[in-house]
């Protein structure tokens, strides 16, 4: 396997764990409300709907942990690491 | 002024192809296309065209269409332009509604060829006796098309099977075909400007590799199994079991499955499921092979749909089958949500995302274009909606613009429009964007709100752009050294250079062919004079020279240096 390849798996679920724990933190109601009504979805179509991207979003922010938690440990590192070295100079 | 078509002919072959080619300016000709026969060099090179037109054949038939006549010309062309003249009816990117209406209607039923070939066929494929595996093979066929023909049997177990069994000679003859349609396709993109949009090498390519899938009956059972594994818990559709230790690529044997065609049920109730129902069901099996499988029944049509007695959907004849990659998933849900929802800006996005939009397109203009179609259905309710006039008017709105889409995305639509006929008729009342819309934007919004989905995009885009500030640097220094250097090499294609460099090597070879022929006049006067010399030699030497001067004076008459 290549290292672009393992970078590109890792990074991917990394951002992917943080973009969909951020989305669940959030209040959506709003958004969803607003895209009820129209002849598209109906009220249970569209309460399916948001239960399949809820559970999806979670599903992604659970596989996606262990990455995040070792991208986010490696970003820390080197930032501590930077400013160690600029504040001894 | 373009080149004869015989220029392009290549070898091996160019004997058979010229035979072939004769056939086509016959026909063409025969057909009211006599200027096109005529244009492309092949009607004057065999005399063809205008011997035809001289002789009246074409009088009294100006009143048929040029689609009926294309439609015609692929009839009687055989297998391999029928089956052309079918994906042609599948690009209405590319050609005027009259023509796609009349392509449409090209059948590839052939009369069947004889049983005791048949039986001959299956015993050399098997490699041994038809009797060692068949306790009967039935001897009327199910059906006969160009490809294969389909004969109902029944192994010594006892099982109750179909085998489809390839034409025979049919590689050889499709081969040879497909590389006069090759040369054509060449010719075309290189002397007809107003077809540019077409890319003929494109669509021949494309064409002979859907042909190739098709013609290995191998590739067809691969296929049987991946739908099989694909719909292995959907209870309500079968697929015929495959027999692969008696398939190859010229045989394939499958499980019998007994219904009768959606279209042909009159009463519904004695069927355990609702007309609407398996209306449903249909257009839920394509959407969900297209856009969740991304692989699909590229061939819909109602005889491929039978209804068990026990009302589960039985999915028949896999050798069109389509693929779609993760790309162009994208692009088709956007083009597709964008259609449904009347949503100018996405469609037009989508279209020139996916499509080849020519340099010359009116962006604003085709906006406005696509806005104005979709106003027209925007106030319909999804009672009175249609999906395939919807399709239709979409598409003649690209192809007002000469953007070609890719044929990927027009099979989908297709599909799904052809499927929604066939709801139509097992379901009158039936109303797919119903069923499609909600389908499609649900997908799209879960789509577009999946993190893994959209951070993978992330994190392709900046690797590539990672990539690119890696290579830079080198690259620059790279450009600045031959800069330096003086050996940068600009390369720049101008079409009038080629032209004046083509008209340019002709006049020369025109002017090597007067000094040869005179020189050759000279030498037949000398040889004839001297002693010794047979009767033969001078004589050889004027009719080669007289043959010379004949080229260079038709060349002259030609170019209008005479």
């Amino acid at each position: 396997m290549s290292y672009r390849f393992l970078w590109k798996q890792i990074a991917s679920k990394a951002i992917g764990s943080a973009m969909a724990s951020a989305m669940l933190s959030i209040n959506t109601d709003d958004l969803w409300e607003r895209m009820a009504g129209d002849e598209t979805f109906s009220k249970e179509r569209l309460a399916i709907l948001r239960q399949e991207v809820e559970a999806r979003l979670l599903e992604v922010s659970q596989q996606g942990a262990k990455e995040r938690e070792l991208v986010s440990h490696v970003a820390s590192e080197l930032v501590r690491e930077f400013l160690r070295r600029g504040s001894g100079r | 002024m373009s080149s004869p078509i015989y220029r392009v002919i290549k070898l091996p072959g160019a004997v058979k192809k010229f035979r072939r080619f004769k056939d086509i300016a016959t026909i063409l000709a025969r057909h009211g296309f006599a200027d096109v026969a005529t244009r492309t060099g092949v009607g004057s090179a065999f005399r063809v065209a205008r011997k035809i037109v001289s002789l009246g054949y074409w009088k009294g038939k100006e009143s048929i269409t040029t689609g009926a006549r294309l439609r015609s010309i692929c009839e009687e062309l055989g297998a391999t332009f029928i089956k052309f003249g079918q994906v042609l009816a599948n690009r209405p990117d590319m050609f005027p509604p009259e023509v796609i209406k009349e392509l449409a209607k090209l059948q590839d039923d052939v009369p069947p060829f004889p049983f005791a070939v048949l039986v001959e066929i299956v015993a050399c494929e098997l490699g041994r006796p038809v009797t060692e595996v068949f306790a009967s093979i039935d001897e009327v066929p199910l059906a006969a098309a160009s490809i294969a023909q389909v004969h109902r049997a029944r192994l010594l177990s006892g099982e109750e099977v179909v085998i489809k069994v390839r034409r025979p000679g049919l590689e050889k003859s499709v081969r040879e075909d497909l590389a006069v349609l090759r040369d054509i396709a060449t010719y075309i993109e290189e002397n007809f400007e107003e077809l540019e949009h077409i890319r003929p090498c494109a669509l021949v390519e494309e064409f002979a590799r859907t042909f190739a899938m098709e013609m290995d009956l191998r590739a067809e059972a691969r296929n049987i199994d991946r739908f099989a594994r694909n719909f292995a818990d959907e209870p309500n559709v079968r697929l015929p079991k495959v027999y692969h230790e008696f398939c190859n690529s010229s045989l394939l044997t499958m499980e019998y499955l007994s219904g009768r065609k959606v279209t042909q049920v009159e009463d519904w109730s004695s069927f355990p499921r609702e007309p609407e129902e398996i209306a449903n069901l249909g257009t839920k099996l394509l959407l969900k092979s297209v856009f969740e499988h991304r692989f699909y029944h590229a061939d819909p049509h109602p005889g491929n749909f039978l209804v068990a007695d026990d009302g589960t959907v039985c999915l028949l004849d896999f050798g069109m089958v389509g693929f779609v990659s993760e790309s162009r998933m994208e692009e088709m849900l956007s083009f597709m949500v964008g259609l449904v929802s009347y949503d100018a800006q996405i469609l037009v996005a989508a279209i020139l995302e996916a499509g080849l939009a020519p340099a010359t397109l009116n962006r604003r203009e085709f906006q406005r274009d696509v806005e104005q179609m979709l106003n027209q259905f925007a106030n319909l309710s999804l009672e009175d909606m249609d999906l395939e006039v919807l399709f239709r008017s979409s598409i003649e709105t690209i192809y007002k613009h000469r953007i070609s889409l890719p044929a990927d995305l027009l099979g989908v639509a297709r599909a799904i429009s052809t499927m929604e006929g066939i709801a139509r008729q097992i379901y009158p009342q039936y109303n797919p964007l119903k069923s499609v819309q909600p389908y499609l934007v649900s997908l799209f919004v879960k789509r577009a709100l999946d993190p893994a989905h959209q951070a993978e995009q992330m994190v392709d885009g900046l690797m590539d752009f990672v990539g690119l500030l890696h290579h830079l640097p080198r690259d620059v220094s790279d450009v600045v050294k031959r800069l330096k250097e003086g050996e940068l090499l600009l390369r720049i294609h101008d079409q009038s250079a080629v032209e004046v460099a083509r008209i340019e090597a002709r006049s020369r070879n025109r002017l090597v062919g007067a000094l040869l022929s005179l020189t050759g006049l000279a030498a037949t006067f000398y040889l004839h004079a001297a002693p010794g010399v047979s009767d033969w030699v001078p004589w050889t030497s004027f009719s080669v020279s007289f043959l010379i001067a004949i080229w260079v004076f038709r060349g002259l008459r030609k170019s209008g240096g005479m």
